[in-house]
């Protein structure tokens, strides 16, 4: 099943990069103003995506003796710089948000991988807790933004130890948190010490942005995306319930069977003397 | 009257959506901000809490600070 997946997944992908570049040559011929459009659109939103998918597998799900660099690395190599190149062949300038999205390869998939151990019961897959050598590694790639992130991984540790082995919830989150009205993803763009997203109120509504990308793609075709009621919505209109365990049972679907836990249900070797919290 | 509001605590990773009642003070909103977030955030200090960039009273209402569904209250460590 899962080679099949992989192997579609390949054939898709070859598909896509052999008339990519023949598509928005005649897009370009024709528009040259919605090529560039087009392209500071897509870039943004599959970066989200990918940094979140491939951040998460690389920065975090890997053995550290398994990492041949870190996400941002792989990034420069393979991503900024040709398609840095291939923007010049075909003309087209850089997306105006470029300098924010450099910045954000050292950010923003550790921003998210946070928010998301601690969200982990609303995913179907288990997450990691980085341990000593997993933080020192984080340090050495990210000796810039790391110790923003540290201190978040200090106190969940902290709790984990405290709570003892297979006490999930004392490190989960239970408070709803916002969502971005464009791309859909937990507001979480920014550092810990500066949250890029911005609340709008437009036409008797509020909505949430997590960049100021994401505001500026909704303001160009809201009628697109303004209708989208995101899981905060849909909880605050009464149409899904508040309590975290309700809305995972009742409203996603989810059992305890399935949901994401620790991958490890807090039995981390390094994690020394644990629990229990009565006695913290 | 309950109020939700988008909630940041300074080192958090997410910014948060709560429920607050409006006759609840800025102080009260700022510790029920930094509970809604301890699972992350170990706070030492007594946040302030900033609205659009405008630091509220922590003595008063949220009625009275003009706080408004859905804002977004931002609580910063000196």
């Amino acid at each position: 099943m899962f080679e099949k997946m992989v192997q579609s997944i390949q054939t898709d992908e070859a598909r896509h990069a052999q008339i990519g570049e023949p598509v928005l040559a005649a897009v370009i011929a024709r528009d040259p103003e919605r090529a560039q459009y087009l392209v500071d659109k897509w870039f943004w939103r599959s970066w989200h995506f990918f940094a979140i998918v491939t951040g998460f597998a690389m920065d975090y799900l890997s053995p550290v003796s398994e990492r041949p660099a870190s996400f941002r690395d792989f990034m420069q190599e393979w991503i900024v710089e040709q398609f840095d190149r291939s923007l010049k062949r075909v003309g087209l300038e850089r997306p105006w948000y470029w300098p924010s999205f450099i910045e954000s390869l050292g950010t923003y998939h550790h921003m998210v991988y946070a928010t998301a151990y601690t969200y982990r019961a609303t995913v179907w897959f288990d997450m990691a807790l980085p341990g000593p050598a997993e933080r020192e590694w984080l340090l050495q790639k990210y000796p810039d933004t790391w110790p923003q992130f540290d201190p978040i991984w200090t106190q969940i540790t902290d709790r984990c130890r405290r709570a003892g082995p297979d006490v999930e919830w004392y490190t989960h989150g239970v408070t709803p948190v916002g969502f971005c009205d464009l791309c859909q993803i937990v507001l979480s763009a920014g550092t810990p010490q500066k949250n890029e997203s911005q609340i709008v109120k437009r036409e008797g509504k509020t909505f949430a942005f997590c960049s100021e990308p994401c505001r500026w793609l909704f303001e160009r075709e809201p009628e697109r995306y303004a209708s989208h009621r995101d899981v905060v919505k849909r909880i605050l209109s009464g149409e899904a319930p508040a309590n975290l365990i309700a809305l995972l049972r009742e409203y996603f679907g989810l059992s305890e069977e399935v949901w994401g836990k620790d991958l490890m249900r807090g039995k981390y070797p390094w994690l020394g003397p644990q629990g229990p919290l009565d006695g913290a | 009257l309950a109020i939700p509001l988008y909630g940041w605590v300074q080192g958090d990773s997410v910014v948060v959506v709560v429920l607050a009642r409006e006759e609840q003070t800025v102080r009260e909103l700022v510790d029920l901000l930094c509970q809604a977030v301890a699972v992350r955030v170990s706070v030492a200090a007594q946040g302030i809490a900033l609205l659009r960039g405008k630091r509220l009273d922590p003595d008063t209402s949220l009625r009275a600070a003009g706080i408004e569904p859905l804002d977004r209250i931002d609580v910063q460590f000196e």
